[in-house]
């Protein structure tokens, strides 16, 4: 089955990023594929590049980041949730003249049609909310 | 895009007016999704009932009250708009109170209507 994964939750304010993230290990252990994982509201904090927690404590982000380039899943963060919240992309950044960008590389930046795309292709579409 | 896939996409709006900016994108979404021609029809739900109040004034986060936003839904093709009457009921508001164009409707009808979706879209 191919699925499609929604974050809504923040690191560390919410256990949306992580109940996603097993789930998602889970189904592919099942045989399933993860076609996209959708970060938005709150949950394009995940995608910034400049976290760094203690050695010893869980990095949502960063596991996300490890998951997506292992299994080839593309992450998207949501550009009009990830404005809002100060994650930017090099383009982002040469568009509205700023100073630098912050956008974890192993995310990309684009809009709710991403959204749409990866739900009329998939055969499930799964929120994990803030 | 995929083209011309028509799916019947039903987004649940169950967030405070004012409790973030949730609400705020989850009518992002719908008004984004319907851009895409797609058919969708939104269910408030819980404290999302609050949205629909008539009587809101300016919001200090986004600058403008929810309820606004939503009676633009007919210009992008949104037209089935629910709420629960058992909601409404819980919190003492009357039907009266709400911005026009919203069906209320009871329990049972919003089981028929999530089974009739292709997609749900909680937030």
């Amino acid at each position: 089955m191919k699925i499609s994964i929604i974050i809504h939750g923040s690191p560390y304010s919410s256990q949306s990023a992580i109940s996603a993230l097993a789930f998602s290990k889970a189904a592919i252990k099942s045989g399933h594929e993860i076609y996209q994982v959708f970060f938005y509201h709150d949950g394009v904090f995940n995608s910034t590049s400049l976290s760094i927690p203690p050695q010893d404590e869980t990095f949502p982000g960063q596991l996300w980041a490890e998951f997506a380039i292992q299994e080839n899943v593309k992450l998207v963060s949501c550009i009009s949730s990830a404005s809002r919240r100060g994650i930017q992309n090099t383009a982002e950044v040469k568009r509205h003249d700023l100073k630098s960008a912050n956008l974890n590389m192993a995310y990309e930046i684009a809009g709710l049609g991403e959204l749409v795309e990866a739900s009329l292709v998939s055969d499930r579409t799964i929120t994990f909310g803030a | 895009m995929t083209g011309s896939q028509n799916k019947r996409i039903l987004v649940v709006c169950s967030q405070a007016p004012n409790r973030g900016n949730l609400a705020r994108e989850a009518l992002d979404t719908a008004f984004a999704v319907a851009a895409f021609e797609q058919s969708v029809c939104i269910y408030f739900s819980g404290e999302g009932v609050w949205q629909l109040l008539a009587a809101q004034q300016t919001n200090l986060t986004t600058g403008k009250a929810i309820n606004s936003s939503w009676k633009a839904a007919s210009l992008y093709d949104i037209v089935k708009l629910y709420v629960s009457a058992e909601e409404l009921a819980k919190r003492n508001i009357n039907a009266d109170e709400l911005i026009e164009g919203i069906s209320v409707i009871n329990p049972n009808d919003v089981n028929d209507i999530m089974a009739d979706q292709d997609l749900v879209l909680s937030f």
